[in-house]
């Protein structure tokens, strides 16, 4: 089945800003049945309401940067009969979405150290499974835990990445310069330095590699995490491929879990 | 500005007419060939006058290249009452003696490579000479002379009050790549193995690289976090380190490797919730001026121009300030210790944090 696919929003905005990014895919509906459904994840009922528009007969849902809810709520949606999208924006961004087959391997590296730096306006606890699900997508998942310090700037995470490398997450509550992740793979004698801009704007993530001979900088896409979003869901409904983020967020959900209940940390 | 001793005031006389300060080092090893000699070249107002080393045909082939008479021990050299600065460039567990030999000859202004010493009771001495024969000393911490950092100091206002997050990451090629582009090193010295199994040397891997590498953002990391307090993490890794630690309610990362890569990148942050700091330094050994300075406040970006001088060079032309009389020293003996106490503390608890196998 193709397009071009009905689609409701009940966010703010985003119909005029996504139409106009997808003129041809994508059409305003006012219905449910049969149409995509932009959900906005700030409801605190946002499982209820995807569940709500799966029954009405929506082919998809997106939900728009969803807020965080218990592994139990999350687990009513891992099975769903209809591709499910969470559109938290810089896993969405193009370069992580495709960077499993770029991936660098996390064996043999020595040390990941990413910083994220978020504005007073975000939630860190958001903000932190974000960089916990971009270091597991980009290179690999953090298997051990070793400390965790929180305070009202930030936070420090330290453990080990799965093959070993000592792992250091940093939060930075910086106000005054753009949110952002960037983080550094050193892998002698290579070194993956990546920077993701956490806005809604296309400016595109740059992944560079640096080895023996010189520096890589990897394609970089103009196109809108929203944007691309937008694409996966209707890609994921037309060729009837399961699509649901939830899994990945509750495996995410889970660590960001055992980082708060670290012993010793700091309130 | 201080007004200096009047024997001081003489030896300041007798050189305003050439305007040339003459310099004595000790040690010819690699840092002098590659970093000292070349930057002494390139700026004007000094002779190296004497250099003293153990190896007698390093010296002597040293000694030639810049016009100085060679001596092979140090007592020779400090017996000359003709220098102005000694550069004490020995081996690290030589300094301390090195650099009080240098006061007790009556030496006005000595310049000491990082660390000035390797524990707090050699501090200690190391202070109460300087105080006594009243020579000034600058050590060789040369990021906190790098141009780069003294001119991101005049925009970041209140950064160090509000300061809630530093971050230090150095990642350097390794071995001598560095020291070859500069010049042409005659002979090195091959590295010492590490000792120790486990734990143990993975602590002494840790310590090494503090005091050779960390220790040179650590009086800029100590301005910004000025005490030690819980360590959350500390790891000696195969070339690398990582150290997090709190200090009162901000938090310090410092982290990096020796990666063969062929790219350096050496940046140090601080962050408050209203400014953060950036600096990209230059690697040592080759001239490559000044690191680049951000600093971000309040939606605006201030990044003053990188000047063609780095911190070597900043540190001489420091030196020459305080011989002709100029300026006092811009870090005064305490708070030199006082970096030397951070180091050593930091030190002492990461091994103790690695040795205690500390796993939370």
């Amino acid at each position: 089945m193709t397009g071009p696919w009905p689609m409701r929003s009940e966010v703010d905005g985003l119909a005029p800003r996504v139409l106009s990014a997808l003129p041809q895919t994508l059409r305003s509906t006012e219905r449910t049945d049969g149409a995509l459904v932009a959900i906005d994840g700030e409801r605190a009922d946002w499982d209820i309401a995807v569940l709500a528009s799966l029954e009405e007969g929506a082919v998809g849902v997106l939900v728009e940067r969803p807020r965080l809810l218990s592994t139990e709520r999350l687990d009513v949606l891992t099975r769903t009969s209809a591709p499910v999208l969470l559109r938290r924006p810089l896993l969405d961004d193009p370069l992580v979405l495709e960077a499993g087959a770029r991936r660098v391997a996390a064996d043999g590296a020595l040390l990941l150290t990413s910083e994220r730096r978020f504005g007073a306006d975000e939630d860190p606890a958001a903000a932190l499974l974000e960089q916990l699900s971009v270091v597991r997508r980009l290179i690999a998942p953090v298997a051990r835990l070793r400390a965790a310090s929180f305070h009202p700037g930030g936070w420090a995470v330290t453990g080990d990445l799965e093959g070993g490398a000592a792992v250091d997450l940093a939060g930075v509550l910086a106000d005054g310069a753009l949110p952002s992740l960037r983080a550094q793979l050193l892998r002698p004698p290579e070194r993956m330095s990546v920077l993701l801009h956490a806005d809604a704007t296309a400016r595109p993530a740059e992944v560079r590699i640096v080895d023996v001979d010189g520096e890589l900088l990897l394609p970089t896409s103009y196109e809108s995490a929203e944007r691309r979003a937008w694409r996966r869901l209707t890609a994921a409904v037309s060729e009837g491929r399961p699509l649901c983020d939830v899994d990945q967020l509750r495996q995410d959900l889970d660590l960001l879990q055992r980082v708060e209940a670290m012993p010793g940390r700091a309130a | 500005m201080r007004i200096l001793p009047k024997d001081v005031q003489s030896v300041m006389i007798r050189d305003m007419d050439s305007r040339t300060l003459r310099v004595g080092i000790i040690g010819a090893g690699p840092v002098v060939q590659s970093i000292h000699l070349p930057a002494l070249a390139r700026l004007e107002g000094f002779r190296v006058a004497r250099i003293a080393d153990v190896s007698p045909d390093v010296v002597r082939a040293v000694a030639e290249r810049c016009g100085a008479v060679p001596h092979t021990v140090v007592p020779d050299l400090l017996a000359h009452a003709d220098l102005d600065i000694v550069a004490v460039c020995s081996p690290q567990h030589l300094h301390a003696e090195h650099v009080e030999a240098a006061c007790r000859a009556g030496v006005r202004v000595v310049l000491c490579e990082k660390p000035f010493a390797s524990s707090r009771e050699e501090a200690e001495r190391v202070s109460a000479v300087v105080r006594e024969t009243g020579a000034a000393v600058v050590v060789g911490a040369m990021h906190a002379y790098d141009p780069g950092w003294l001119a991101a100091a005049e925009h970041w206002g209140a950064l160090e009050e509000e300061v809630h997050t530093v971050r230090s990451s150095i990642v350097m090629p390794g071995g001598s790549r560095f020291e070859d582009l500069a010049t042409e090193v005659l002979e090195r010295a091959a590295p010492r193995p590490l000792e120790g199994t486990g734990a143990e040397r993975e602590a002494t891997m840790l310590e090494a690289l503090l005091y050779g590498l960390v220790i040179h953002d650590l009086p800029l990391v100590r301005r910004f976090a000025p005490t030690v307090d819980r360590i959350l993490d500390a790891r000696g890794l195969a070339g690398g380190w990582l150290l997090v630690y709190e200090s009162g309610d901000r938090i310090v990362h410092l982290s990096g490797a020796m990666t063969g890569g062929w790219k350096p990148d050496w940046r140090f942050e601080a962050h408050s919730t209203s400014t953060s700091l950036e600096l990209r330094f230059q690697p040592s050994y080759v001239w490559a001026g000044s690191a680049g300075s951000t600093v971000t406040r309040d939606g605006s970006e201030v990044s003053p121009l990188p000047r063609d001088r780095n911190g070597y060079e900043g540190e001489w032309e420091e030196l020459a300030a305080i011989a002709r009389g100029e300026r006092a020293p811009r870090i005064p003996a305490d708070a030199l210790i006082a970096d030397l106490e951070y180091a050593v503390e930091l030190a002492e608890r990461s091994r103790s944090f690695i040795l205690d196998g500390v796993v939370r």
